[in-house]
């Protein structure tokens, strides 16, 4: 059993909620006490029987307001799969929250109404995953009771879904229709729907190959954390912990830390305290050196040969999170896995627009939820992620230097 | 990848930042299977070191004593320092009334203690083994969560996470409560206790005690619950799914005295843990959200 994360992405109304209440239910990962809860709630809000769009309403504002403004997370498994799902609706933080719920995704539903088709909103959750490099997307043509189970509908909506990925670069898509309320499709086969011969929305879930084990190429660690416990017993110990983000390390081998570019030969590498002579895949990894470096959390140890100098200047791409807007100017903190530097935005070079796709050159600010083009200077050089496997090497967080809030994604071109 | 290392992975990851980032984080150890899974990852991470800070438990007063015991044997075993903090204390300090009645609940007053205990040693960041299964406003928690001075938390100010990198930065009086095994369901902590061998205290296995009927709930009797008149009092073969407080937590009648077996009758459970075993979420719906908007843990 491993797991798959996924995201839903959908306009208000389209179903979300029902296909992922739906999900749970068929599973029977709700338990009798929630849909009790789940059924006075109902009765209470409309008269209605079971709402399953219910549960995945968490606090109390929201419930109020009658809509969610944030990410949620809900689980369910099967015998062969454990799945996260980050739910993420809302209307004015929806790229915000998107952005969030997909940088932690494997894999994303879009939840299309099958009397609608693809709408502008599609557009724009198409272009996020695609920017985020969600590598499966799902479309779950919904209420497809609505449209007589008619299959001449689904094929004009799934020409027009493959035309709209093709749009923003995506992945090619998987088209299920289904009908999240009475349930066709979600969790098993449809009698109203013969022609189609596809997977459920489930089986597709749990039959997604999903990638987990390291990328190949340089040697790339970084630390995490400085382990000197200075015990009577480990008196001169010194740890280098953290997380082996691809290649390998071998016992014997020199290293190179970056940024000070100073050399040091391994002299012991530790997972959960056992002694190896190499790594084995990604993972977290105590490792001692034999010469005695001033080595601090957020350094990296690469590759003697292949590492740099390190960028201080590169382009970008944002999403923004705060309601402060961004400048040109702005000085902020930057933070790549676990280093942590100074940086100031440079220049605004364009913001995406997200119905068309087009660019709007240099713009005066950045604002919430925009997407923007920017160029950035550290302080401190970061390891060039242009042509690693390195995922991790490209994204990065913004934090406001007075208010400490995350205030931008950033996707390091 | 099996799921339980994914699982396990992720939550090191996440205590490896809290140990990079904070001067002066503990660990919340109650004795409670999910603060015994969070010591055990602690204890596998920093090996061949001890865990380089301390555990906390916040003492009720109320605490079952198999826990108080399994509490303290199993830091010894780990080698880790342990700091009780009492809620007596705080009540007296504080001039905070005890609660009353029939069950008589000092869970909303844990979080004077903690306040307290964070203040005199300074601590800037909690590791708690919350999960997000557990209830629905914790489905929106997030895994570094911001709390101000008054331990309140604002779920509309939350911090997006990405990724997996953590915003640790805090400012003066504001600490970070810390969730390593937010993405862990029950079953997954369950799986994970038989798959490493993690010793638990008894109640979590069937053993026979003197109970009364609440609903279709068994309370136990003892010091802090008296049966009254009208009450059933029986003898029963019991177990706990979660280890709260005497004067809230309910058993379920059991027959599992292995670890297999209690998996089983989990498994099968057609009611939800917190539904099962707590007495005091059950007030309001929100109650949950109102008690962690509070500085409840
Ligand atoms: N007829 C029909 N109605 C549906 C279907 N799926 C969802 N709905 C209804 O559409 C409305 C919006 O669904 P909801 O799940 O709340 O949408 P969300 O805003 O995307 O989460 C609700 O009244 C649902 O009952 C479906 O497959 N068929």
């Amino acid at each position: 059993m491993d797991i798959l994360r996924f995201l839903t992405a959908g306009s208000v109304d389209d179903g979300k909620s029902t296909l992922i209440g739906r999900l749970l239910y068929d599973r029977r990962q709700i338990f009798s006490d929630q849909l009790e809860l789940l059924r006075r709630q109902s009765k209470a809000r409309d008269g209605s029987e079971l709402d399953l769009a219910l549960l995945t309403d968490g606090l109390r504002a929201e419930r109020a307001q009658g809509i969610t403004i944030d990410v949620a997370y809900k689980y369910f498994s099967t015998p062969k799969r454990k799945f996260i799902i980050a739910d993420a609706p809302g209307h004015v933080q929806y790229t915000r929250n998107m952005v969030t719920a997909a940088s932690t995704a494997q894999a994303v539903i879009f939840l299309i109404d099958a009397r609608k088709g693809v709408i502008e909103q599609t557009r724009r959750h198409l272009y996020i995953a695609a920017m985020m490099g969600i590598r499966h997307f799902i479309f779950a043509i919904n209420k497809m009771d609505l449209v007589g189970y008619s299959e001449a509908v689904y094929q004009s909506i799934c020409l027009q879904c493959r035309q709209a990925v093709e749009g923003a670069q995506g992945p090619v898509p998987l088209l299920i229709p289904v009908a999240a309320l009475p349930g066709d499709l979600v969790t098993g086969p449809s009698a109203n729907m013969p022609w189609y011969h596809g997977p459920s929305i489930l089986q597709a879930l749990e039959e997604l190959p999903v990638v987990q084990d390291i990328p190949p190429g340089e040697t790339c660690f970084h630390v995490q954390y400085v382990n000197r416990p200075q015990s009577a017993n480990l008196h001169d110990f010194r740890g280098y912990m953290g997380s082996l983000l691809s290649g390998e390390i071998i016992v014997g081998q020199q290293v190179q830390v970056f940024p000070s570019q100073q050399v040091a030969r391994v002299k012991s590498i530790r997972m959960e305290g056992v002694a190896r002579e190499r790594t084995l895949g990604t993972g977290i990894y105590t490792i001692e050196l034999e010469e005695e470096l001033d080595i601090t959390r957020g350094d990296y140890l690469l590759r003697s040969e292949e590492s740099g100098e390190g960028n201080t200047e590169f382009t970008a791409q944002l999403c923004w999170f705060s309601e402060k807007a961004g400048r040109a100017g702005m000085k902020v903190k930057l933070q790549q896995n676990s280093m942590l530097t100074r940086a100031v935005i440079t220049g605004i070079l364009h913001s995406v627009n997200l119905d068309d796709y087009s660019h709007n050159a240099a713009p005066e600010q950045i604002n919430l939820n925009d997407l923007v083009s920017v160029r950035i200077r550290t302080q401190q050089p970061m390891p060039r992620g242009e042509d690693s496997n390195t995922a991790s090497l490209k994204q990065a967080i913004l934090i406001d230097e007075v208010s400490n809030q995350t205030i931008a994604a950033v996707l390091i071109d | 990848m099996n799921h339980l290392d994914t699982l396990e992975r992720e939550a090191m990851h996440i205590m490896l930042e809290v140990a990079g980032q904070f001067a002066q984080p503990a660990l919340l150890f109650s004795g409670g299977k999910d603060s015994i899974v969070l010591a055990h990852i602690a204890s596998k991470l920093f090996r061949p070191s001890v865990i380089p800070f301390p555990l906390l438990h916040i003492d009720t007063g109320h605490n079952f004593p198999e826990a108080l015991f399994f509490r303290d044997a199993y830091s010894a075993g780990l080698g880790a320092r342990l700091i009780v903090r009492y809620v007596s204390d705080s009540i007296e300090k504080h001039g905070l009334s005890e609660p009353q009645g029939k069950f008589p609940s000092r869970n909303g007053l844990q979080s004077y203690t903690l306040l307290d205990a964070i203040e005199e040693f300074g601590f800037d960041a909690c590791i708690g083994g919350a999960r997000r299964d557990e209830e629905k406003a914790r489905a929106k928690e997030r895994i570094f969560s911001v709390r101000d001075e008054f331990g309140t938390w604002d779920p509309k100010n939350q911090r997006p996470e990405l990724w997996n990198i953590y915003n640790g930065h805090i400012a003066r009086g504001q600490n970070m409560r810390v969730f390593p095994i937010s993405n862990w369901t029950e079953l997954d902590v369950w799986h994970y206790i038989r798959r490493e061998g993690i010793e638990l205290p008894s109640i979590y296995f069937a053993h026979e005690r003197e109970v009364i009927r609440l609903g279709n709930r068994w309370m136990a009797t003892n010091r802090f619950i008296q049966p009254e008149a009208g009450d059933t009092v029986l003898r029963k073969k019991v177990r706990y799914r979660t280890v709260g407080d005497m004067t809230c937590t309910a058993a379920v009648e059991s027959e599992a005295t292995t670890l297999d077996a209690v998996i089983a009758e989990i498994q099968a459970s057609t009611i939800s843990e917190r539904g099962e075993t707590r007495i005091d979420d059950q007030i309001s719906e929100a109650a949950m959200e109102d008690r962690k908007k509070n500085g409840y843990f």
